[in-house]
Parts: structure tokens; C-alpha cells; sequence
């Protein structure tokens, strides 16, 4: 917490840009750029290397108003406890043509009273190092007038929950397995840059314009832990959350996002949640009753994790034959992949790397280009992502009298390790 | 004797609507209760598909009102529900019977010829759908052919699904293309309907002004301005309707080149190239490589630690990332500039503190 105690600390991020020369993190072992082609028929925009105005002063009041310059505020799209989020762009320059953006404020001394809250600390810093065309972009970040913080964020205009939701659209298994080829590229990347995301749910995986699927939300990501170092169990909102941390394992890995973006592929393809759980109990019972009770026998180990308990239901680990009832549309290669995402073992689950390269992929219907792929036009839209960028990490309403219970739910997040 | 005629043509039109309604033969009896239209004349024929033996609507309620039973025809021993029971379409039994036969058949059987790779093909596979109707219809080898097309749905679920989506869309397209074309029927008519009354209006002014130019003083003045005036109004609106005749035009092609990209959209997901994992990434290490097992004695007790290996955790992903980040900036200079550019975007990434340390927690 030795950052966030610092009152500097705002100042000192809001001019992360100052470090230019910190490269993108996971650009690192060889890679290539991003397909700056790509790029530029999605409408990404990069952080400019080249501003017109950039003088050799590298004052950090300076470069922060400079920064601060580049963007404009157009409307509000929406206000939580934790942040407020506008619809803003970038200024038109010489060279390039205006940018919508999103300009997510957090708001300082609101939970946190000496600092900024974790969740902007996290988000800052993970997406300041991630550039992946399926990873929403962080364009800038600088302070405001009263030492707010600013994130400018690439501005994307539906989520995949909303796309779930609408009952107008039907959904081919081309559409669900381009968004989960997407979703898994940008978790891939994440994971290869050594980010446990934490916290994947339909309406985080943001759509662009042009039907390009991007990770969002990055307010409970963290890096891979070290031998020995405990993480926290409490994370991943509960309809998604894998059983070990249920069972409050405090030593896991990469494995959770998988069994999360599993869940999100039976969502896609039965339009509701798969495993709706109203505590964590039940959740839990949901999970053994629909994947079967995890035993030594499926799971060796699992009676020593800290949490467990010995589970009501008695159900025998699924095989192929109940995927295969249950998610027919996905033929025999997309069951296969659906059951190595969401085994209860996490040691047995695929990476996402394994993932991409199951055969579902390469097999027909083939995955629907971004462009052609179903869309939820209008303003409504734009609405709906301004309340699920300022909605807290890890809860999943947005409405009321969930912002009550809310907050009587402790967030039991031990940052302390 | 008015009133007798009166329903005397109300009986003979009552007459002649249930001729139409039985059909061709006028004195039809019930096959089960012998009631016939003689003493019934509401009497209503209902047919199942299981069996199709006709039965008249009060032997259906009387017989499966009380739940599923056998049909009452001597020799059938059909299974009968009530709720499956539905008036005749065709007068022939057999019609209505191929009807059924085929409906069912096409909706597993809904292949098009683009998903054949030559006619040929898809003429056999029509034959063969033809045969499977035909066995159906005839009762040949009813449960060989019943394995044949539980078999056929089998191994084609995935096209099946997808070809009942495409001509949902299809359907949907041309119900849209319709609705559009009737909007711009109706539009067409609004216009000209519009111009018919302007060209009506602007007589009519026309009139009166020619009526008060005569009463001027010098009527011939006057007369030839109000022309005038009125050779000018019909030219502008004539341009006028011009103009909207084109804007109405363009609006009627444009869409209909939508409609057309819509229809082209679905099976023109082919790959355009070989289907690549990571989209272009390349995932070689240029400095160093991996390895399955590090010696370390302090990493001994994570690999045995049944907690730990219960929960998942990888020290395989904790070895990586130690080797990525010792070596991430190799070949990273940071007083060349350019080289951050060229070099920069090829080479591993350079960190001012190693990512683990800068914020505990």
C-alpha cells in the first residue's frame, strides 16, 4: 500500500505518459506491433509519439496540462460511487481527425481516505503496460483541477451482456465463436504478460464499433503471484467465480480466468447464465450439481484447500455425453473445448494458448468477421457501458437497491497478502 | 308470403355452405358412431396424424377427453391424444398425409445445393430424400428409414441448425424487402397524389387572378402578367417535382443494394486465409528458452505443497516470468532513440522496476 499512502502518488501516475520509454509490456521476446492495419480499421488510436506541441520541458505540471489539452469533455454517460464517466474526444489535430473516448474520473477520498482506491491503481497500471487489439485501450491518464484522476479510454459503445440480452438477435455459432476467439486472443495476451484478469463477465468484454471484442475492466487484475505469496480468494463476480476460490484457495494461476470465459461461452450460447448462484453457497452447490462434486478422486489435493467443505450433492464429474445434451449447437470439437475450460481441477483446465488452438477454430461455421458479427445500436448503449465502467470490480448489478446491498457487503479484499 | 322466401333463402344457403363444408358427398357418416349429417348437421371431422382415420369431433371428445387412447378403427392399434386431432386441409387422405410427411422430412433434410460441391451431388442427395418420403408415405421398411433419417440428423446437427437460421434470415430479408417496397408504393402514390392536388390548387388561382385581371382597368396588362405569373409558378414546380422525383428514386435503389449485401452475408464466412491462433504475434523468444523444471530448492516446497498444487498454482508460470524479466531488457537501448522504433517494437521490453515490487500487494 506504499503507493497509494503517498500523496504524490496521483501526481506521479497521472504523468505515467512522461515515462514514455517504458515499452509496452508484452510487446517484449520478439513480437510484432499490433497489425497497425488492423488497428486502424478498428478505430484504435495510439498514444501519438509525436504530439505538435511537445516541447523539450518535462515538467510534470506541464506535460499533465499538455495531456489534459489533447482531450475534450462532451457529455456525462454515467456516475457511480467509484468513478464518473464521460464521453469526451480527442482533439482534431494537423494530422489526425478527432477520437471518441471515454473519460472515466475516479474519484479521490471516496472509500480510500489517504489515496486513490485499488481499483484505479490496478487499472492504471496493468493497461498502461497491455496493448492487444482485444484489450480496451488506455490512451492517457492525467489529473484534473482537484486532483481527481483521469483515465482516457478508448470509447466502445456495447458489451457482450447487452448482445446476450437482447432477445431480437439470434446468435450463430459463428457469431459466439468469433467472440470467444476474441476474448480468449485478448485473455491469451493478458496471460502471456503475466496479468490474472480476475474478473471476466459478459459485460466486460466490451464490442467496438466495428465488432471488435476487447477485455475491459481491469479494477481486480493483478500479476502472477510469487511461490508463497498469498493472493486473495475473494475476487471474480460469484455467477463466474471457479470453485477453488470458493474453497478459498489463496495459491492459484491463470486457470480462473479460464473457468470464468468458460461460463461466458455457455452463456453466449444458452442467453442466460449458466450457473446463477444467490450466495456463494448455492453457487457452489450450482457448480457441483451442474459439473459434478470435486473429490479427491477429480481433483486430487482439493480436501486440503483452507475452505473446503464437504458438499451436500453427490454428483459425479460430467463427462462428454451431458456437454454434449447440453450445448449440442457447439458440435463435438466446441464441447471438447468447453469441457477442458471448465474442469473443476484447475491443474487440468487449458491455457488459453492451449485454447486457440483447439480445432473448434479452424473447423466450419468458421468465426463471423468482427464487422459482420450481430450489433446493439443506439444510445441506449452508449448509456449501459457509461454504468458498467463506473460500476465497482466484481459486482454484478448496477441498479438501486443492489448499490444498498452492496454496500453492506463488506469487500473482504486482504491487500495486505 | 315474404317471410317464408326470406328463410327459405337462408335455409338453402345454409345448405350450400355445408355441402362446401363436407365436401362432395352430401350424406357422410361417422366411421366410429354412425351419426350422420342427416341428424348432425354441425357435424365437424377431425383426422390424426398418427393414423389418419376420420372421426367425427364429438366421437374425439368423447373418446380421448379422458387422455391418450388406442384409435377406435377395427385393426388400428394407434396410440391416439386429443390435443394432436386437426380438421382435414385436403379432401384426399393421402394428400394430407404427403403434406405432413414432407414437412417433417424438410426440416431435417434442409440442404441447399450451394452446401454440394457439384449438382450431381446434390441430385443424389434429393434422390435420396425422395426415397426416404416415399418409404414413409408407402410404409416400407418403416424403422430402417426412420434409423436413416435419426442418423442423417446425427452427423448433420451443426448444418441442419444452421441452414433453419439462414432461411430464417431469408425469410426475414424478404419480408423486410416487401414492407419496403409497399412503403415506397405508398410513397410513390402520396407524391403524385400531392402533385395532382397542387397542379389543382394552382388552376384554380390561376382562374381567379385571370377573373380579377378582366375587371382591372386595362385588362390586357394585367392579363399577361397573371400568365406570366403563372408560367413561372408551374415551371418551378415542375422542377420542383423533378428534384423529389430523383430523391424518391435514389431511395428506392439504394436500399434495395442493402438488401442485397444482407442476402450475400450469410455463407460468405469462408477464411480468408489459414486460421492463426494468435493473429499475427510472434511467440518466438529471441534470448532465451524454456524449460519444463528448474532446480531450486525454494521453489521444492511449492512444487509438493498439496495447497498449493490443489488450487492450481504454477511455478512452471512463476519460472517464465523470473526468465522473461531478467532478460526483457536485452537488446533495448535507451540513449538510441530511433532504435526504440525499429529495433524497440522487435525487441523485449524494457522496465524501470520490476513490475512484482513496485506496489505490494
Amino acid at each position: 500500500m506504499s503507493a497509494t499512502a503517498n500523496p504524490s502518488a496521483s501526481s506521479s501516475l497521472a504523468n505515467a505518459t512522461a515515462v514514455r520509454r517504458t515499452l509496452p509490456f508484452g510487446n517484449g521476446n520478439g513480437n510484432n506491433t499490433p497489425l497497425p492495419a488492423m488497428m486502424a480499421e478498428n478505430g484504435d488510436v495510439k498514444p501519438s509519439k509525436d504530439d505538435s506541441d511537445a516541447s523539450d520541458n518535462d515538467d510534470p505540471d506541464d506535460l499533465n496540462t499538455r495531456t489534459k489539452k489533447k482531450y475534450t469533455k462532451d457529455r456525462k454517460l454515467g456516475e457511480g460511487a467509484y468513478a464518473v464517466v464521460n464521453l469526451g474526444h480527442r482533439r482534431a489535430t494537423a494530422t489526425e481527425a478527432a477520437v471518441p473516448v471515454a473519460i472515466k474520473k475516479i474519484k479521490v477520498n471516496t472509500e480510500f481516505r489517504d489515496g486513490l482506491s485499488m481499483d484505479a491503481i490496478r487499472e492504471v497500471k496493468y493497461l498502461r503496460e497491455l496493448h492487444h487489439p482485444n484489450i480496451i485501450a488506455l490512451l492517457d491518464v492525467f489529473s484534473s483541477k482537484n486532483q481527481n484522476l483521469c483515465l482516457v479510454l478508448e470509447f466502445l459503445d456495447s458489451d457482450l451482456e447487452m448482445i446476450i440480452k437482447d432477445s431480437s438477435l439470434t446468435l450463430s455459432m459463428a457469431d459466439v465463436k468469433s467472440w470467444m476467439l476474441m476474448s480468449l486472443r485478448g485473455l491469451w495476451w493478458c496471460h502471456k504478460s503475466f496479468i490474472l484478469h480476475r474478473d471476466i463477465k459478459p459485460n466486460n468484454l466490451l464490442l467496438s464499433a466495428s465488432g471488435v471484442l476487447k477485455l475491459a475492466d481491469f479494477g481486480l487484475a493483478r500479476s502472477f503471484s510469487d511461490p508463497y505469496r498469498p493472493m486473495t480468494s475473494n475476487v471474480i463476480t460469484r455467477w463466474y467465480r471457479p470453485p477453488e476460490l470458493f474453497y478459498g484457495a489463496k495459491f492459484y494461476s491463470s486457470a480462473v480466468d479460464i473457468f470464468s470465459l468458460g461460463l461466458v461461452f455457455c452463456e453466449l450460447m444458452l442467453r442466460t447464465p449458466f450457473l446463477p448462484g444467490n450466495t456463494d453457497l448455492h453457487q457452489l452447490e450450482l457448480i457441483c450439481q451442474a459439473l459434478g462434486t470435486p473429490t479427491e478422486e477429480n481433483w486430487p489435493g482439493v480436501t486440503s484447500l483452507p475452505g473446503y467443505h464437504e458438499a451436500g450433492v453427490h454428483v459425479k464429474e460430467r463427462g462428454t455425453d451431458f456437454f454434449m445434451n447440453t450445448f449440442i449447437a457447439a458440435g463435438e470439437s466446441g464441447v471438447e473445448l468447453l469441457m477442458k475450460m471448465i474442469r473443476l481441477d484447475p491443474r487440468r483446465r487449458c491455457s488459453a494458448r492451449e485454447a486457440l488452438n483447439a480445432n473448434w477454430f479452424s473447423q466450419e461455421p468458421y468465426p463471423t468477421q468482427p464487422v459482420n458479427l450481430p450489433k446493439k445500436g443506439g444510445g441506449k448503449g452508449i448509456e449501459k457501458v457509461g454504468s458498467d465502467l463506473k460500476r465497482k470490480a466484481g459486482e454484478l448489478f448496477n441498479t438501486p437497491d443492489d448499490a444498498g446491498r452492496g454496500k453492506k457487503l463488506a469487500r473482504k479484499l486482504d491487500f495486505g497478502g | 308470403m315474404p317471410s317464408l322466401t326470406a328463410s327459405n333463402a337462408a335455409a338453402i344457403a345454409r345448405a350450400r355452405e355445408n355441402a362446401v363444408n363436407r365436401g362432395s358427398d352430401a350424406d357422410e357418416i361417422c366411421p366410429v358412431c354412425k351419426s350422420s349429417r342427416y341428424l348432425n348437421p354441425n357435424m365437424r371431422f377431425l383426422v390424426n396424424p398418427e393414423c389418419y382415420h376420420k372421426m367425427c369431433e364429438s366421437c374425439v371428445d368423447r373418446l380421448f377427453s379422458q387422455g391418450p387412447s388406442q384409435c377406435p378403427v377395427v385393426g388400428c392399434d394407434k396410440i391416439l391424444r386429443k390435443q394432436r386431432f386437426r380438421k382435414q386441409t385436403f379432401e384426399d387422405i393421402q394428400v394430407e398425409k404427403e403434406v405432413d410427411v414432407r414437412k417433417r422430412i424438410a426440416k431435417t433434410f434442409n440442404k441447399r445445393q450451394e452446401d454440394f460441391p457439384s449438382l450431381k451431388e446434390f441430385n443424389d442427395y434429393l434422390e435420396e430424400v425422395e426415397t426416404v418420403t416415399f418409404n414413409l408415405l408407402n410404409s416400407i421398411d418403416i424403422s430402417a428409414t426412420e434409423a436413416k433419417i435419426t442418423a442423417f440428423e446425427q452427423s448433420n446437427k451443426s448444418s441442419i441448425l444452421q441452414n433453419i437460421a439462414k432461411n430464417a434470415q431469408e425469410q426475414q430479408l424478404a419480408q423486410a424487402q416487401r414492407e419496403f417496397e409497399r412503403e415506397q408504393h405508398r410513397r410513390a402514390k402520396e407524391f403524385e397524389d400531392q402533385i395532382e392536388a397542387e397542379e389543382k390548387r394552382d388552376k384554380a388561382e390561376h382562374k381567379a387572378n385571370l377573373l380579377k385581371a378582366l375587371e382591372a382597368d386595362n385588362p390586357d396588362a394585367e392579363v399577361a402578367k397573371v400568365n406570366k405569373l403563372a408560367r413561372k409558378k408551374s415551371s418551378m414546380r415542375r422542377e420542383n417535382q423533378e428534384r423529389r422525383q430523383r430523391e424518391l428514386e435514389a431511395a428506392r435503389n439504394a436500399p434495395a443494394f442493402q438488401f442485397m449485401a444482407n442476402l450475400n452475408r450469410i455463407g460468405e464466412e469462408t477464411p480468408a486465409k489459414k486460421y492463426d491462433p494468435v493473429d499475427g504475434y510472434d511467440e518466438s523468444n529471441r534470448y532465451f528458452v524454456y524449460r519444463d523444471r528448474y532446480e531450486n530448492p525454494w521453489l521444492e516446497e511449492a512444487l509438493k505443497s498439496k495447497s498449493m498444487l490443489a488450487g492450481g498454482y504454477l511455478v512452471q508460470q512463476y519460472c517464465e516470468r523470473a526468465l522473461f524479466e531478467a532478460f526483457s531488457g536485452v537488446g533495448c537501448f535507451i540513449e538510441d532513440p530511433t532504435g526504440e522504433e525499429d529495433e524497440g517494437l522487435s525487441a523485449p521490453a524494457l522496465f524501470d522496476t520490476p513490475m512484482a515490487d513496485a506496489v505490494s500487494f
